[in-house]
């Protein structure tokens, strides 16, 4: 899988919220988007998605221009995971995974055995088969995020978009659903990922863009973007970047130790 | 990620489950069987069993054989005019019933789920205002009742239309939109049709305008119900056959287009099959009001809120509540009261009960 956007250029109607927007995503690779409120995360993600017409530049996916493709063909390939919130009515949780097959489905057709045994299987892969039969509005926000994952697998994608996925999750959620993201990774799958925290990048992104109103200011792996300088320039913060000494179990054979960012506090 | 779990906490958690899977899977669908028996059984007996109701009583064992002798040989016994009561009379009203309590509920189901808005009727875009704007002005202008039904059904068809142009041209949430030029088309038509009633003649006209808003089904015809199945047929088709994308059109525009619905086309076709059948229903039996908003949610009260039970549940349950309101209006007074007014003065003292039984499963 590839995902390509070359000089890209996005926005709502005439008015352009980013250009110059270039960058590659392949099979594995976890992209982290960060960026101050209001530089167009949310605006690359509709982008990316198709679901905002970009206004220069192209958009592919192992070749095929987005623009050119049907919404179905799109959700075939690529799931979007949006923040967990509340729909109007109270649906189970297994039909709301079930809505991942709607692509694979004629216009007429309701999701059949087949389309079952594939939720199925991913209840299970992200161990959330207890959820099944609840109902979806009245689970926890971690739990709901999950199943937002869940259902964009039964998409059968080849790339993930999530939108903040750790945003208004508890310290312990928010670790659950990285660490099944950077699975997910492994598995194959290409992760783009909308976050505000710098940590989360440096713990689970193989990739980083940051984003300055108006376009990409970096593209990189995560040691070379996330520095001390282009956090204070990007968030006009002081920090520090320090290395804990502890070393994630995954990356051992690297030798690579976690990097956290602290903040520095300034005596007013 | 294992976590370590202790023995009571384990034996917690399979309770728990237990409990959520409702005791055993077959209990569950023991349940769901007995409720599809009941929802299908509902609009048979009432349809049965409305023929005896009215000022000419036909007793059930006679109906069966008047029913029967139109398929079989079987010797005519009974006065001609039982025939025309059964044939003339009471079965195009049951069917008139049926269709627009179907419609109606229908409508409003997939409203509801359309606009992400459980508090939304099929009038929401100005089907009904327009219909009624259109039946007035076929009273007013001696149209005859042919021509009343005609041009309330064309004024109903075209009121949406317009809603839909205006909304698109409003730049904003599409769904928002919407709404709001349905609720502007909608108003432009209801003060047209006031202002209709207050010219129109004071001893004729205007009393048959208000009778005609009022809805009733006490002057159905046969022809009414050939006039109304085509619409009905193209408008229920559709709807029926949809009922899974609307599920996840109720999850909202972004989200239904990034699993895979092309949501423009799917939303014009659901106003367009929602608005035929109301348009066609109103078109013969005037404003009835409460149905499409109430049944809705009663239904999903019983089935859940998956579409792909809701909206046959809908039609169903839709229909056997507007034959038995409808048979309530031919039996309550000697003089017959309105239909639009009894569903709701019936309907409302029974949906205020159900929700404050139901602890706000509902939703």
């Amino acid at each position: 899988m590839k995902f390509r956007v070359c000089n890209g250029k996005c926005g709502y109607g005439t008015t352009t919220v980013l250009q110059d927007v270039t960058f590659t995503v392949e099979s594995g690779e976890v992209l982290c988007l960060l960026g101050p409120n209001g530089t167009g995360k949310t605006t690359l993600f509709k982008s990316i998605l198709g679901l905002l017409k970009i206004q220069a530049g192209s958009i592919e996916l192992d070749g095929k221009d987005l623009l050119t493709l049907s919404r179905a063909q799109i959700a075939r390939m690529i799931g979007y995971i949006p923040q967990a919130h509340n729909p109007p009515f109270p649906f189970k949780v297994l039909d709301v995974i079930l809505m991942g097959r709607t692509a694979h489905l004629g216009v007429f057709a309701s999701p059949g055995k087949e389309d079952l045994k594939i939720a199925e299987e991913i209840l299970d892969t992200l161990n959330i088969r207890h959820l099944r039969n609840k109902i979806y509005t009245k689970i926890s926000g971690g739990e709901k995020q999950l199943v937002m994952i869940a259902r964009a697998l039964t998409q059968k994608p080849l790339m993930l978009v999530m939108d903040e996925p750790t945003a208004a999750l508890d310290f312990g959620n928010q670790l659950l659903v990285l660490s099944h993201i950077r699975r997910l990774a492994d598995s194959g799958l290409g992760i783009v990922m909308a976050s505000h925290f710098p940590d989360h990048a440096f713990l689970y992104s193989t990739k980083v863009i940051l984003l300055k109103s108006g376009g990409l200011y970096a593209v990189g792996t995560p040691a070379e973007v996330i520095t001390e300088q282009n956090l204070e320039r990007l968030y006009g913060v002081n920090v520090k970047i320090v290395n804990t000494g502890v070393q994630n179990s995954r990356d051992k054979s690297e030798g690579r130790e976690i990097q956290v960012c602290v903040p520095v506090l300034h005596a007013s | 990620m294992s976590r370590r779990i202790s023995a009571e906490k384990y034996v917690e958690i399979i309770k728990d489950s237990i409990k959520e899977y409702g005791s055993d899977p077959q209990n569950e669908e023991q349940k769901l069987a007995r409720k599809k028996i009941m929802l299908l059984a509902l609009p048979v007996l009432t349809f049965l069993f409305s023929f005896p109701v009215g000022r000419y009583g036909i007793a059930p064992g006679e109906l069966i054989t008047i029913l029967l002798a139109k398929i079989l040989p079987i010797p005519h016994t009974w006065p001609s005019t039982l025939d025309t009561v059964v044939f003339q009379v009471r079965l195009p009203r049951i069917i008139a019933a049926m269709l627009v309590g179907a419609a109606l509920s229908t409508a409003g189901a997939a409203y509801q789920g359309m606009f992400k808005n459980p508090l939304v009727s099929p009038d929401i875009l100005g089907a009904t205002a327009g219909a009624a704007f259109g039946a007035a002005l076929g009273i007013y202008f001696n149209f005859g009742i042919a021509g009343i039904q005609l041009s309330s059904f064309v004024f109903g068809l075209l009121a949406v239309g317009l809603a839909y142009l205006v909304g698109g041209r409003i730049r904003h949430d599409p769904m928002l939109a919407l709404v709001l030029a349905g609720i502007l088309i909608g108003t432009i038509f209801s003060s047209s049709t006031s202002l209709l009633k207050f010219m129109a003649d004071p001893y004729e006209k205007l009393p048959a305008i208000t009778y005609w808003l009022l809805g009733s089904l006490s002057s159905i015809a046969p022809k009414d119900i050939w006039f109304i199945i085509g619409p009905m047929i193209l408008g229920f088709g559709p709807l029926y056959l949809l009922r899974w994308r609307l599920n996840v059109l109720s999850m909202g525009e972004e989200e239904a287009k990034a699993l895979g619905l092309e949501t423009g086309r799917l939303r014009i076709t659901v106003i367009l099959c929602s608005t035929l059948v109301t348009a066609a229903a109103v078109s013969i039996s005037g404003m009835i009001g409460f149905v499409g908003l109430v049944i809705p949610h009663l239904t999903r009260m019983i089935v859940g809120p998956d579409y792909k039970a809701l909206i046959p549940a809908s039609i169903l349950l839709g229909s056997a509540y507007l034959v038995v309101v409808d048979d309530l209006a031919r039996v309550l007074t000697t003089v017959e009261v309105p239909l639009g007014i009894l569903t709701s003065v019936i309907g409302a003292p029974f949906f205020i009960y159900l929700i404050l039984r139901s602890k706000g499963g509902w939703q």
